[in-house]
């Protein structure tokens, strides 16, 4: 398995494949069309959004991505993986990958900022003594090495979503996946969050945001994806 | 280890729930223990009733020499035999003599001696079952120059159908009690396990193994029946000796109690075993 897992990332890394590839994906809920017929790659290196109204499918479409569901029709690849042929024993190491961020943090409550960030590392097997410079750099690009052995609830939501970016961070995953990350926060917040979002794509890490925020788009020159209706729609440059 | 940081740490956020799984556990191991000790002790008084259980061969005037030379070698090549006492005529007649110096008129009237010779059997240890014992006596029973035997055989029958009965009911005791216990632990997990349902969710997003996941749940499990075993275990010798040490005088059975240690050294690995096999049973059951 692990030779495999290896193999993928290497290649992932050099680029033989596209980060994300959504090839005629549909998927429904009982009776609910959350998503039909999608197509479209990004990039390795690529920061681009998903856009729409609520209830349009984009949560649904990440979810794809992070395995926690399945497509009814069509592939989904990520990182080199393509998903419906992978085991499920093989879903942890594939997650390994991805980073994520969402709307509502989660962050384990009764742990510090550095527990929470350095959880990462220890599901990955990372010695202790390793661990503590990289939740210390992780901690340091988002900004908030001043509260490393604070508790999450203690935080504004503004910091607890940078400390999940720094948890997300620290395992260097080759895509970041978020989900709204700003629909928690205010207009300043807001703006922060995506300029470290923006440093860590200038870094080659591939981005991939959810969001029915225009204001979060708009004047970045990237890609967006609209969906509707669980539709894709349009695909610009904004 | 972090899995057993992670396992500590929940023991501790689910004090009351931990506790009282402990202590069902604690129960539960005690009545065990009780159990296993209360037969243990019968069948150990009763392997030493051979010893002083005799059988007695009566043997009729006519047997010759050959004769008793003949029951003599057959008895000493038996197994279950331990040893043979020969008791003449003459003998039991003194014997009977001593024993009834008081009222020695009785033997005035009598010229000829009215008794047998016998031959008094002692059992080997260890060698306790009625059905060997009844051939036993069958067999010799056959044997020339024998007039008739004389042994317990009923109480034989009654102290061993006393321990079929025994050793059934506890077998069923011990079964009860044991899947009863695995059902704590595996319901104690299970629990725990939705519990953390949120977290779990967190740590496979992070890409965290079944088995990460999991073994945390295997070691409370362990925990939980190892805690409740050193509880039994602490609460059987304290009863122990409270009873031996107050009623010895009063009840001399007491005093013949005996309680291997190495047993209740085994009461917390019992119980460890108990608990890590109900959380594997809970976490087999899973979905992820
Ligand atoms: N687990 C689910 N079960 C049933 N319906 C769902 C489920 N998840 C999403 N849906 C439906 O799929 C549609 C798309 O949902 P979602 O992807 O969450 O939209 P968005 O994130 O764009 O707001 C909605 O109509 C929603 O009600
Ligand atoms: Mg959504």
């Amino acid at each position: 398995m692990s030779v495999v897992y290896i193999i993928h990332t290497i290649s992932g890394q050099l680029d033989i494949w596209k980060m994300i590839e959504f090839n005629n994906v549909s998927k429904t809920y009982d009776s609910v069309k959350a998503l039909i017929d999608i197509t479209f790659k990004i990039e390795k290196g690529e920061m681009a959004f998903i856009m729409g109204p609520s209830g349009a499918g984009k949560s649904t479409l990440l979810k794809l991505l992070y395995l926690s569901d399945k497509a009814d029709i069509g592939s989904v690849s990520i990182a080199g993986f393509n998903i419906a042929t992978l085991k499920e024993t093989s879903y942890a190491y594939l997650r390994r990958n991805i980073g994520f961020v969402f709307q509502d943090f989660k962050l384990l409550k009764n742990k510090s900022v550095y527990d929470n960030i350095a959880l990462t590392l220890r599901i990955r097997g990372v010695m202790e003594r390793d661990i503590k410079e990289k939740v210390y750099s992780a901690l340091k690009m988002v900004n908030l090495r001043h509260k490393i052995d604070s508790h999450p609830l203690t935080l504004s939501g503004g910091e607890q979503q940078r400390v999940t970016i720094a948890r997300a961070l620290v395992g260097e995953p080759t895509v970041m996946l978020a989900d709204e990350p700003t629909g928690n926060l205010d207009v300043g917040n807001e703006t922060s969050i995506m300029n470290i979002f923006k440093d860590i794509n200038a870094k080659g890490t591939t981005i991939l945001v959810a969001t029915h925020n225009v204001n979060l788009v708009k004047g970045t020159g990237k890609r967006a994806l609209y969906l509707d209706n669980g539709r894709l729609v349009k695909q610009e440059s904004i | 280890m972090f899995s057993i940081r992670l396992a500590i740490q929940s023991i501790m956020q689910e004090k009351m729930l931990n506790l009282l799984s402990v202590i069902s556990i604690s129960i539960g191991l005690f009545i065990l223990s009780v159990v296993f000790l209360v037969v243990y002790n019968v069948e150990k008084l009763t392997q030493e009733l051979p010893e002083k259980f005799a059988i007695t061969i009566y043997l009729n005037d006519e047997a010759s020499l050959s004769d008793k030379r003949n029951i003599e070698n057959t008895l000493n090549s038996d197994p279950l035999v331990k040893s043979i006492d020969y008791i003449s005529k003459e003998s039991a007649l003194v014997e009977l003599k001593t024993t009834l110096k008081k009222a020695n008129y009785i033997f005035e009237s009598i010229d000829d001696n009215p008794l047998f010779a016998s031959f008094i059997i002692w059992l080997n240890p260890g060698k306790f079952d009625i059905q060997t014992v009844k051939s036993f006596i069958t067999r010799v029973k056959l044997l020339k120059g024998v007039e008739s035997i004389e042994s317990n055989e009923k109480l034989l029958e009654t102290i061993s159908s006393l321990k079929k009965g025994l050793r059934v009911s506890t077998t069923g005791i011990l079964l009860t009690f044991v899947c009863a216990m695995i059902f704590i632990c595996y319901s104690t997990v299970k629990i725990l396990f939705y519990r953390h349902g949120e977290e779990i969710e967190i740590y496979k997003l992070l890409g965290a193994t079944r088995l990460f996941i999991r073994i945390p749940f295997l070691f409370e499990g362990g925990a939980i029946g190892f805690a409740g075993g050193v509880i039994a275990a602490l609460n059987v010798l304290f009863t122990y000796y409270f009873f031996t040490a107050r009623f010895k005088s009063i009840i001399p059975i007491f005093s013949s109690l005996d309680i291997p240690m190495y047993s209740v050294y085994l009461i917390p690995f019992v119980g460890l075993f108990l608990g890590i096999t109900g959380a594997a049973f809970a976490i087999g059951r899973l979905k992820y």
